[in-house]
């Protein structure tokens, strides 16, 4: 049977974001994917370059809008090291809280869009209702509900009010109640079972190769996790346990998910008990000398920002490196052998944030003799786009 | 060559695995340095980058990735600094290492590691299409993150490219 | 399935009662979070007009302008990101929160507005605008605090003709008075008028009040490497590790940065063989010329 060329895209297969993805299909089977990303390059690291740190903090704020505490966080960690000043601790376990609550907020967005995605809407509405408790949460501690600009070089720009310590308290425990019976349902309803189980099956030692990082490998039963590896901020004080499942399809991708935010939970409610009394804030130099790398989980893998400073109010280099760009090549491997019916969830599950990415390829790999080659898309048009 | 560290306390086995590996490519390794107790950064000599990673990955099979590969352009040293990311991750052994290489500016060829490291694909693509810098061996090199109508030889992260408008003036 | 059913039923019938989680927007107002940040508002009449909120703007919403007289921020709401950086940084509060969230509007023009500009607080207390902080180095005791305390930078510490003084730029300054307040000597002092001549640091420098009182503080480390035996001692006591060791021609020496030292004393007291000695100046190249009269 010949192979037929199908393309999703640019307008959102999985997420509402433009990304295009040509799909060779042999009857309902794919055997080839050639992905092309970037439709969203705005040339940050270039820009970087003419900003100060206070400016470029907001400038890396806006890489990603969903995990944008992360990137803060990487960018505040990275000119601290260049700079070489210590975060007073009551900063380190606000910046937990914040950062914890950016990823619960994400991972329950990501289970609601992929539940919708199965056609399984009531369980989206449910999501999403429980999502708003923690946005509402989130615009108390930070002042707004996503982008948050909470973090500071060299701390935190507010600091957190007992009668909000005593409301989380009191709501995060009865949202770990529901995300509990959301985890029973996800593991045995048949409506989310039989779509991810034994659906995009990746090795983990294959995934490493291929370098993806977070949920995505963390799904193959590889133990790597930053907090874990590589400890920032006040993670190598908290106890917690890093979520890893073998099983290596959809459904573990997304159970990983789930268990994290029970996790994260836990840790969001240690560091409230255990939140050290001090300033919030240190000053940091004008001028700069020195380079620093900022590494840090975000919920969709491992954020980096590697800053160079050679004297002067602007970075000589400033390099960033998002968790999606990293799981693109893992992700085409997941789709081969699978039906087209499975596109969104395999997509879905490696929780796509393609404004992140930020960068444009076109790949083309051929199936049958394995070589792999480049092409522009007006020869990509010539040859497949027959109108 | 001594090992640097601003580290009082190395832990015992970062050290051991530093000194192993200058054991097995001693005259490749120029310098060492400990910056914090899982963090390192190696100096290496130019292509040496190759065996090293190649080594690393048979050691560290089941536990170890490449992060990221970065170029940084000195342009008044007349160099630029290729840097590829390794995290090594067992469970009682921890190392993010950084290997640093000179490559010089006017001509900035290295091999490429592909063949070992698959996820490297995109990463080289980015530095070439970025910087200019040409991997030899590399399978699809070409013209793959800039829109196709970006002219030939600019690249635009290069230091000597500047933006048309400057956006403010700093005091 | 059919044992599920009753669990179904109370979260059913519990939500038979409640409330729907959405509302209907304009006539009911939602409930705005306390610590929300809306519109931020400008209180003209506490502005000194010192351009902090311009420089730190990330979106360049923040533009000085010559208004009635004086040169007040405008405010450009369609540009700004809401990131308070502003607020954080005015050094006499006049810029203040608020939780206004509704600026829809169907003008440009309407983003941009300034009311009248109130009268300066400078000149309702009869005074003229700041132009210049003069700084004694007669009186100046080499305490630091206003180096600490300017937000910045335009006050830092330099060593010259053997005294730790301040040295200021006019052009970072933002007259906040954070030094003038904190100065416990009362050495520094606020101009009207702009001086003649501008220089960070004069360049004759008058005697420290401190050696006429005779309370000559230590401010040198002397080791003397003939002693030294290389035990490491003083660098591992050093907080501030102003003394670090180095292999010097097979030896393992220590080596001193004066511009880290706190002069602590611990070294001092650590070296077994009294290699350290305290001297009541600084070293010669740094120390005070004799003027050749």
């Amino acid at each position: 049977m010949p192979a037929i060329s199908l393309i999703v895209g640019p307008q959102h297969p999985a997420l509402h974001e433009a990304e295009r993805f040509l799909f060779k299909v042999e009857g309902e089977t794919v055997i080839d994917v050639i992905p092309r990303i970037g439709y969203m390059h705005r040339g940050i690291e270039k820009l970087m370059e003419t900003k100060t740190f206070i400016e470029g903090l907001y400038l890396a704020e806006r890489i990603c809008g969903i995990c944008n505490v992360a990137h803060t966080l990487c960018f505040a960690e990275a000119v601290e090291q260049a700079a070489d000043v210590e975060v007073p601790p009551r900063a380190k376990y606000l910046r937990v809280i914040a950062h914890e609550l950016n990823r619960l907020h994400s991972h329950l967005l990501l289970l609601g869009v992929a539940a919708e995605l199965m056609g399984f809407e009531t369980l989206f509405m449910l999501f999403w209702r429980d999502r708003e408790l923690v946005m509402s949460l989130f615009e108390e501690l930070t002042g707004n509900r996503v982008i948050s600009a909470y973090v500071r070089v060299g701390g935190v720009t507010r600091d957190i009010s007992p009668a909000l310590v005593d409301k989380m308290k009191d709501k995060l425990p009865k949202l770990y109640k529901r995300i509990e019976r959301y985890k029973k349902v996800l593991s045995e309803d048949p409506t989310f079972t039989t779509r991810t189980m034994d659906v995009g099956y990746i090795s983990g030692s294959k995934l490493l190769a291929l370098g993806a990082v977070g949920p995505t490998i963390r799904g193959s039963g590889v133990k790597i996790d930053l907090r874990y590896t590589d400890p920032y901020e006040a993670y190598d004080e908290i106890p917690f346990k890093v979520i890893t499942y073998k099983e290596g399809d959809s459904w573990a991708r997304y159970m990983v998910r789930v268990d994290e935010c029970l996790e994260l939970i836990n840790i969001i409610l240690y560091a409230l008990d255990h939140l050290p009394q001090g300033p919030i804030c240190t000053k940091v130099p004008r001028t700069i000398e020195g380079k620093g790398e900022g590494r840090v989980e975000a919920p969709r893998g491992e954020v980096l920002h590697h800053t160079i400073w050679r004297g002067g109010v602007t970075p000589w280099r400033h390099r960033v490196r998002t968790p999606t760009y990293a799981n693109i090549p893992g992700v085409c491997e997941m789709f081969k052998g699978y039906h087209v019916a499975d596109i969104p969830v395999i997509l879905g599950s490696i929780d796509p944030c393609f404004a992140c990415t930020d960068r444009t390829t076109v790949m083309l790999l051929d199936a049958k003799s394995g070589t792999r080659k480049t092409m522009t898309i007006g020869e990509i048009k010539k040859k497949y786009w027959r109108r | 060559m001594a090992v640097e560290s601003k580290v009082k306390k190395v832990p015992e086995k970062v050290s051991k695995f530093l000194e192993e590996l200058r054991r097995e490519f001693k005259d490749k390794i120029l310098s060492v340095k400990v910056l914090t107790p899982t963090r390192a950064e190696l100096k290496i000599v130019r292509n040496s980058h190759k065996q090293i990673i190649k080594w690393l990955r048979n050691q560290f099979a089941e536990s170890s990735y490449l992060v990221t590969i970065n170029t940084v352009d000195y342009i008044d040293k007349e160099y630029f600094e290729l840097q590829y990311e390794i995290q090594l991750a067992e469970d009682d052994f921890k190392l993010h290492l950084t290997l640093k290489m000179n490559i010089p500016r006017a001509n900035p060829e290295v091999e490429t590691i592909t063949d070992i490291v698959p996820g490297a694909l995109l990463y080289e693509c980015e530095n070439y299409e970025m910087f200019g810098v040409r991997f030899v061996g590399h399978p699809a090199l070409g013209k793959v993150f800039l829109p196709e109508e970006w002219p030939d030889n600019i690249y635009p992260l290069r230091k000597e490219i500047k933006l048309i408008k400057k956006i403010k003036k700093v005091r | 399935m059919g044992k599920k059913i009753p669990s179904l039923i109370a979260e059913v019938f519990s939500y038979l009662f409640k409330k729907p989680a959405t509302h209907k927007y304009p006539f009911e107002k939602p409930v705005i979070a306390e610590g929300f940040r809306g519109k931020p508002v400008f209180l003209w009449n506490r502005c000194v007009e010192c351009g902090v909120c311009e420089d730190v703007c990330p979106t360049f919403a923040i533009k000085l302008k010559w208004t009635d007289g004086r040169s007040v921020p405008w405010y450009d709401v369609s540009r700004c990101c809401f990131c308070y950086e502003c607020i954080y940084n005015c050094p006499t509060n006049a810029i203040v929160s608020s939780t206004e969230f509704e600026l829809s509007s169907a003008k440009k023009s309407a983003y941009e507005g300034l009311p009248k500009v109130p009268i300066a607080p400078y000149v309702l207390a009869g005074l003229e605008k700041i132009r210049y902080m003069k700084i004694d180095y007669s009186k100046c005791v080499e305490c630091e605090l206003c180096a600490a305390v300017c937000p910045t930078h335009a006050i830092t510490m330099v060593i010259k003709d053997g005294r730790v003084i301040p040295s200021y730029d006019v052009d970072l300054c933002v007259f906040c008075h954070k030094c003038v307040e904190i100065c416990s000597s009362e050495a520094i002092s606020p101009l009207v008028k702009f001086p003649e001549k501008v220089e960070k640091i004069p360049e004759k420098i008058p005697e420290s009040p401190l050696e006429k009182a005779g309370l000559l503080r230590y401010r040198t480390i002397q080791i003397d490497r003939n002693i030294c035996t290389g035990c490491t001692l003083c660098a591992r006591v050093c907080p501030t590790e102003a003394i670090t060791m180095k292999d010097i021609g097979g030896r393992l020496l220590p080596i001193y940065n004066i511009n880290k030292c706190l002069f602590c004393g611990q070294c001092y007291e650590a070296c077994p063989v009294d290699a350290i000695k305290f001297l009541p100046d600084l070293p010669p190249p740094l120390r005070r010329r004799k003027s050749k009269k």
